[in-house]
């Protein structure tokens, strides 16, 4: 009985371990080129291919003409954010990635027709398109409209904490972005996966999210649309920051940021975070003119005590809100403990555009720069459209319109809260 | 006479925004353009690729009876990437970078009526992993006229949005005419 089985065994581990191997990496150039693709070469084999005399496929004369005119004819390497490098032979059209920062820079380039898998934040939850906390999608154009077939029915490849390997090779990638917090995951997965794995994503400084933009924008080859969409960010903050640059220092309104606002109160012992959670750096708050009264904590991520709050009595507190539900604004206002603060006795506690979604999401954070503005120089911005510059904020990343104007509806405090 | 001023003013609007988006391209794709110059017993095609550099085109042309290749490919040609096939009596060109290469053959006729045109956009990123002919534009066919080639030309420069867009424009601005009239105008 048991002899009789092993074969049949046999079979089925052999069935599995082909399955669940690694996609081959391309690692060479096409048309079987040594170096450097010619322009004879391509050339023939193009024509051949046109006319029939030849049998070579359009995949693989399109892949030999790509190299050959975006690439000059040879395999391009490429650097990521941690300073690994790697190399690419045939172009990107098969794209996997892991958070929805990376996703959006994907969808900014033209290349979302490319995105073949991702992960549960950017096709499951509102970290790139508007999506209610329910789960109900909230902006249809932009679930349709920044990949074909809808964004939420891409293949999921990796929960908040797990990759699915088996998933994530079956759908033979030719490069998988990977954020920051897996850096330590990417030389496994480049293993398990059989591709390049580009580890990429910004911080809080505004240095890091244009390096992530040109970074990203690089391994796509689309340098020229990473330079236009610096340029666009540039563009909104200097509308702020010519106005807020001007202003001295000691006139600036001190600020106490809670990043993960205060939906729990001020801390949430399952989390390890709440109102007490700041940043001691938050580019979208310099900018804005604001003084972060954290900004002398060693530690960029921390969190503080009420007692520290309370003695760094700032101007102005600012909560991040995710959710329409979140009374977080109203919890600090009332809260006992806070009321010698002179923010909470001018009642300036206000909301702002959650800075986190599995990541940092630029397009959300560059809100932040001009709505914090309005929030702390009312006068100054009086004249500033969120409406407008929020919708071309987000079209610029997610080639939408109206998407601000959806996430303003679902949020509702960018439509009702009092400046 | 303000109301007739104001009216004139909001059709030029409109044929403003008509024309604007008429020549307003969809996306960023490569346009390929065919023309002929008839010059005696012979013709000269020449191919216009109207896209953003770095681009690589592949172009195949049937050539229907009645027409001949010069015998050396420098007579036939000035363009660094093409090949023939004399006995399918077809021609491809390689173009990388080039704004405009042309060939010439010798016959009777238009240098229209039965040729077909294909092109393939060589740089569009495709997801998909064994590509047909999908991606292949075919520019014109053996029936059609001068006239209506150009026509079938034109309408590849802009697909999709650019003549919605502006069909969108010249509702508007009729709308906005028709119910001005209906309104008597700012004078109502």
């Amino acid at each position: 009985m048991n002899v009789s089985r092993a074969p049949v065994l046999l079979l089925v581990a052999l069935a599995a371990a082909f399955l669940i191997s690694p996609a081959a990496a391309a690692d060479s150039l096409p048309l079987g080129a040594e170096g450097r693709l010619t322009g004879d070469l391509v050339a023939t084999s193009v024509c051949g291919y046109l006319l029939g005399t030849n049998d070579l496929t359009l995949d693989e004369v399109s892949d030999a003409a790509y190299v050959y005119a975006v690439w000059g004819g040879e395999p391009k390497t490429v650097t990521d954010m941690t300073g690994r490098k790697m190399t690419l032979y045939r172009p990107v059209e098969r794209i996997i990635t892991n958070n929805p920062d990376n996703s959006r820079l994907v969808i900014a380039y033209g290349d979302g027709h490319l995105l073949v898998g991702s992960d549960e934040c950017t096709i499951d939850s509102g970290c790139v398109c508007p999506m209610t906390a329910d789960g109900e999608i909230f902006c249809e154009e932009c679930w349709e409209g920044v990949t074909p077939g809808g964004l939420e029915n891409l293949a999921l490849t990796n929960d908040r904490y797990t990759p699915n390997y088996e998933q994530m090779v079956s759908l033979k990638p030719d490069l998988v972005f990977l954020w920051m917090s897996w850096e330590d995951q990417a030389d496994d997965m480049v293993e398990r996966v059989g591709a390049p794995v580009f580890v990429a994503g910004p911080d809080f400084t505004y240095e890091s999210v244009t390096d992530h933009t040109l970074a990203v924008g690089e391994a796509l080859s689309k340098e020229g649309e990473a330079e236009e969409l610096v340029a666009f960010m540039n563009s909104k903050i200097r509308m702020v920051t010519d106005i807020t640059d001007a202003i001295p220092e000691d006139e600036k309104v001190r600020v106490y940021f809670a990043p993960r606002g205060a939906k729990k109160g001020f801390y949430d012992a399952k989390e390890g975070r709440d109102f007490t959670r700041t940043y001691n750096t938050y580019f979208p708050l310099d900018m804005a003119g604001g003084v972060n009264v954290a900004e002398d904590c060693a530690d960029g991520n921390v969190n503080v005590a009420i007692e520290q709050i309370i003695a760094w009595n700032p101007d102005v507190i600012l909560v991040s809100c995710s959710t329409p539900d979140d009374a977080g604004v109203d919890f600090i206002l009332a809260a006992p403990e806070l009321q010698s603060i002179k923010a909470i006795q001018e009642g300036r506690v206000y909301n702002v555009f959650y800075p986190h979604c599995r990541g940092r999401p630029q397009d959300r954070n560059l809100l932040n720069v001009l709505y914090m503005a309005r929030i702390l120089y009312p006068d100054k911005f009086a004249d500033l459209d969120m409406e407008q510059e929020g919708n071309e904020i987000m079209t610029a990343f997610l080639g939408v319109d109206g998407v601000y104007s959806a996430y303003a509806d679902y949020l509702t405090f960018p439509r009702d809260q009092q400046i | 006479m303000k109301t007739a001023i104001h009216r004139t003013g909001l059709i030029l609007a409109a044929l403003l925004i008509f024309h604007v988006c008429c020549i307003l391209p969809a996306a960023a794709a490569p346009i390929v353009q065919r023309e002929v110059a008839p010059s005696g017993g012979a013709v000269t095609v020449t191919y216009t690729i109207d896209a953003e550099e770095p681009f690589a085109i592949g172009i195949v042309e049937s050539v229907p009876e009645g027409w001949t290749f010069a015998e050396t490919d420098n007579a036939i040609s000035a363009a660094p990437h093409f090949e023939i096939d004399r006995d399918g009596r077809k021609i491809a060109f390689f173009v990388c970078d080039e704004k405009e290469v042309s060939y010439t053959l010798t016959g009777t006729g238009d240098g229209i009526q039965g040729f077909v045109t294909e092109w393939v956009d060589l740089c569009e990123l495709s997801p998909d992993l064994k590509e047909g002919k999908g991606r292949w534009n075919t520019l014109g066919a053996s029936s059609v006229s001068s006239v209506n080639l150009q026509q079938e030309t034109q309408a590849q420069k802009s697909p999709g949005f650019g003549i919605c867009a502006a069909l969108l424009g010249c509702a508007l601005g009729a709308g906005a005419i028709a119910l001005r009239q209906r309104t008597g105008g700012d004078e109502a």
